[in-house]
């Protein structure tokens, strides 16, 4: 390995020591769970009523739930009763600029190619002092309020906009869906609001990163995007460095609607704290995504996942209306002990609706790495279609892939195909490459990248960059 | 005669002369069974077959039954071909009906029973065989394993020793010929291979009348080192009929197996396969075709664990759904960790001819070692239009060009079959149970 590898994998694996160090205390609530504190997030959040009470309602509804017992994974069991369910907005005490960063980290950013806005945010630094953000931020509101697109935290929404929230916020994902879902809408603090208007191409790829406020919401995140009739959004969700959080469980809810003839691409590079190399520590990410698809609207899923100690997630598509379309490209990368238990839901009830799932699992080191999916034809969806394809590729021989596919037809005139195929890097391929000069890492990194090239198209361009990269990262000293 | 009772009554007070263990052993799986439980749809696994009110149900424990009819043992058997065969009628063989030839020295094929006491006699062979029973179907966790072992009536045997060649194939027929009362059968199945040998062996099950019964068969199989073995199940039971048959074969290093299972219809068909490859260089194929109609439903399971490097498996799955049917396949392969180079392929075909056929597919890989060529595949369709398009083009009627398709569909899994004997029956089969059911 070179110097300069050895000293990212270093840096990788080191301690997080900046930034993100105290909340002020009257800023967070006691440790615990009751009817009290989710009155209390809610009166904090000067929420309307009707908020209070469905929080009630899905509050009464968690307690009778269980938690879910069903993937391959090794979860921990939590007190739910130890966390602090509302810590946000949080102050922090930071470096004030990114020169009194570790030009180390610096470093590991100019590696990842991390956009310099971003950087500071990753570092902890206040983004204010080093970066315009309100004129950033002035500037595309003031874009895309032109066009009528509303692009605000959730909270901002429930104030200004009530109606539309009303309408649409929890309409995909019921309280009861599962037992994380009915957490987060007890609890949840904050998140992202997006409606795009009828007819209305967004101009630019929506991010989190843009909205400051994102920065701090915290573990229960609460994302609502709704496209109507005949509209475009591409929405960008994700962290890209080596962040490190205090939060142990993250449980995000997010919700897409797909109004007649709209389209939404959703993406997503998830690389939060994945636990030291013998797996202390490390986040336990349970996220709930679903969108549904009015008549000819189409939801694309895109995500690369290298990071948490353990990943539950699966993004769904209910394709409700007729032509709709939906798609699921994911890379789910495991090293040292990682679990992750991720696949995609494709729920087809409309006529003629096709999907797409693209699957593509690393496992290296100790880790397990399952793909677990469903897709569902009812009777009425006459000419549907699906094609999908998990792929397994393995590193070292203590990590497990698994597949858990179930696909259930309901309808006769519908094509459903699954494929499966679970592998390894031939000796071969990295001889080869190794003949012709190339370092092995780079050579494992590159075979990789080709196994992973097909979701790697479907990422937005500089994302696409960054993942191809991070990826690289977490495969350090996986091999050899 | 007893009255007829339900399974928990049964297990609680088993008769005398049911199951084939003695005393202590029968009561303890009896308990066991009845620990367990009948699945209910609340287990993942069960969530698909049909055994509501099984429990509740008031069943006679099979016993002396009928004669069979000719038709019936022939629509079973293939016919102008010489093999070895054993007549099971609910559960007790019939002695009458068995044609038995001359077989090779030390092999031994019938009545476990009356292996039994030929082992009392002193005979090793019957003695060895006799150890080997439950072995495999884990009685201990599976409660239709406990629940056969305690209360069948009898068994059929087959010991096969080292280095013997089987020419002829062997028939067992099983039949369920229920009287005014549902009934409860348990056809068992014990087969041992010894090193190198090699034989055939068929089940043909088959259920007839209006008459309610509940059938739980249970099929062991031991393949010693080198051995070769071909296993043909075939399935054709009434509208009445819930069936649960559990295969469980162990191949050792460098043996062969080959099982194939067809299904033609019953209330609630679940097919268990338990395929286990305990040596290097083992290889298993396990194959399923349900042609289902009317409101069946075919439940296959199939487990197939990789325990040693370098051994092959294949699972091919296909059903054919008419009217209300429903399959339904949960298709397993464990990969351990020490077996390195495994090559394991699963495959699931389902066709579906009506609006209200519904097919589910659920194939699972569990990979615990890195140097493996795993795929599974699953497709669900039906007939192809321009196919159908293109034979009607040419004169033929639509109601035969589809069956000619459907015919086509099944011939890859016929094609699969080695046992030469058996082609042309099974084909019969198929073409009958789809003339039936156009």
């Amino acid at each position: 390995m070179s110097s300069e590898t050895q000293q990212i994998r270093e840096l990788a694996a080191q301690d997080y020591k900046y930034g993100f160090t105290s909340d002020i205390e009257s800023d967070t609530i006691p440790a615990g769970l009751s009817e009290e504190i989710v009155a209390l997030i809610s009166r904090r959040k000067d929420e309307p009523d009707f908020m209070l009470e469905w929080r009630l309602k899905a509050y009464r509804a968690w307690l009778e739930m269980s938690v879910p017992d069903w993937a391959y994974l090794n979860v921990p069991p939590m007190d739910f009763q130890s966390i602090s369910y509302y810590s946000a907005p949080r102050k922090k005490e930071g470096p004030a600029s990114l020169d009194e960063v570790d030009p180390e980290l610096l470093e590991t950013f100019e590696k990842l190619g991390i956009p310099l806005g971003e950087r500071a945010r990753l570092a902890g630094v206040a983004v204010d002092a080093v970066f315009d953000s309100e004129s950033v931020k002035t500037t595309y509101k003031k874009e895309l309020a032109t066009r009528g697109i509303i692009f605000c935290s959730i909270s901002e929404a429930l104030r200004e906009h009530p109606e539309l929230v009303r309408r649409y916020l929890g309409s995909v994902v019921p309280m009861r869906d599962n037992f994380y879902a009915a957490l987060n809408t007890a609890v949840f603090s904050d998140g992202s609001f997006v409606y795009i208007p009828k007819g209305v191409r967004c101009p630019m790829e929506l991010s989190t990163y843009f909205r400051i406020n994102a920065a701090g919401t915290g573990q229960f995140e609460r994302t609502l995007i709704i496209a109507d009739e005949g509209s475009y959004v591409s929405y960008l969700e994700g962290c890209t460095a080596p962040m490190r959080d205090e939060n142990q469980l993250h449980a995000a809810v997010v919700e897409l609607v797909a109004l007649k003839g709209a389209s939404i691409k959703y993406s997503t590079v998830q690389n939060w704290y994945p636990g030291d190399r013998e797996g202390r520590g490390g986040i336990f990410n349970f996220v709930t995504k679903r969108g549904l698809c009015e008549e000819k609207a189409r939801i694309s899923w895109t995500q690369v996942e290298t990071g948490s100690a353990i990943t539950w997630k699966y993004p769904s598509c209910i394709l409700k209306g007729d032509d709709s379309v939906g798609e699921f490209y994911s890379v789910a990368l495991t090293n040292n002990h990682q679990q992750a238990d991720t696949g995609a839901k494709m729920i087809h009830l409309g006529r003629n609706t096709s999907s797409t799932i693209i699957s593509k699992g690393i496992s290296a080191g100790l880790s397990q790495n399952s793909y677990r999916g469903l897709v569902q034809v009812g009777s009425k969806a006459t000419g549907a279609r699906n094609h999908s394809q998990c792929d397994s590729l393995l590193i070292g021989d203590r990590c497990g892939a698994h597949t858990w596919p179930v696909i259930d037809v309901r309808n006769p005139d519908s094509v459903v195909e699954h494929e499966a195929t679970t592998s390894r890097i031939s000796d071969d391929q990295v001889f080869y490459c190794r003949q012709r000069g190339i370092k092995e890492e780079d050579a494992v990194s590159m075979i990789v990248n080709g196994f992973c090239r097909e979701v790697l198209a479907e990422l937005p361009m500089e994302f696409a960059v960054e993942a191809q990269k991070l990826l690289g990262l977490s495969l350090e000293g996986s091999v050899g | 005669m007893n009255g007829a009772r339900t399974l928990a009554g049964w297990l609680t007070d088993p008769p005398e002369d049911a199951g084939l263990v003695a005393g202590a052993e029968r009561t303890r799986l009896a308990l066991r069974a009845l620990e367990l439980g009948l699945p209910t749809a609340r287990d993942e696994a069960w969530r698909y077959s049909r055994l509501e009110g099984l429990a509740e149900e008031e069943l006679m424990l099979a016993g002396e039954g009928p004669a069979p009819t000719a038709p019936q043992l022939t629509a079973l058997t293939p016919e102008g071909v010489r093999v070895d065969r054993v007549v099971v009628v609910n559960g007790r063989l019939m002695p009458e009906l068995c044609e038995i030839g001359p077989l090779p020295a030390g092999v031994g094929f019938g009545s476990l029973r009356a292996m039994a006491r030929a082992a009392q006699g002193g005979l090793k062979e019957a003695a060895d065989l006799l150890e080997r029973l439950d072995s495999l179907c884990r009685p201990d966790q599976r409660m239709f394993s406990a629940l056969n072992t305690a209360l069948a009536g009898d068994a059929t045997g087959l010991w096969v020793p080292d280095g013997v060649r089987l020419e002829r194939p062997l028939l067992v027929i099983s039949l369920v010929l229920p009287g005014a009362d549902a009934l409860l059968t348990q056809p068992r199945l014990l087969v041992v291979i010894g090193r190198e040998s090699q034989a055939s062996v068929m089940e043909a099950h088959g259920g007839f009348g209006p008459t309610p019964y509940f059938c739980n068969a249970v099929s062991e199989f031991q393949l010693g080192a080198g051995a070769r073995l071909e296993h043909l199940r075939v399935q054709r039971d009434s509208p009445a009929g819930r069936r649960v048959s559990g295969a469980f074969l162990r191949v050792e290093a460098g043996a062969h197996v080959r099982s194939h299972t067809f299904t033609t219809g019953g209330r609630s068909v679940r097919n268990e396969f338990q395929l286990e490859l305990a040596g290097a260089g083992a290889r298993g194929e396990v194959n399923g075709l349900a042609l289902l109609s009317g409101e069946s439903v075919v439940d296959n399971h199939t487990h197939v664990t990789h325990l040693a490097p370098d051994c092959e498996s294949r699972q091919t799955f296909r059903s054919i759904l008419a009217e209300r049917s429903r399959s339904v396949f949960t298709g397993r392969i464990l990969v351990a960790r020490d077996a390195q180079r495994t090559d394991a392929v699963q495959s699931f075909a389902g066709l579906l001819l009506s609006d209200t056929a519904r097919a589910l597919a659920r194939p699972q890989l569990e990979i615990l070692a890195d140097n493996v060529k795993c795929t599974h595949g699953a497709t669900v369709g039906s007939l192809d239009p321009d196919s159908l398009f293109y034979l009607r083009s040419r004169g033929i009627p639509k109601a035969l060009a589809r069956r000619l398709m459907i015919h086509a569909f099944c011939s890859d899994m016929l094609g699969r079959v080695r046992t030469s004997e058996m082609i042309n029956p099974l084909d019969r089969l198929v073409t009958r149970t789809l003339a039936e059911q156009a």
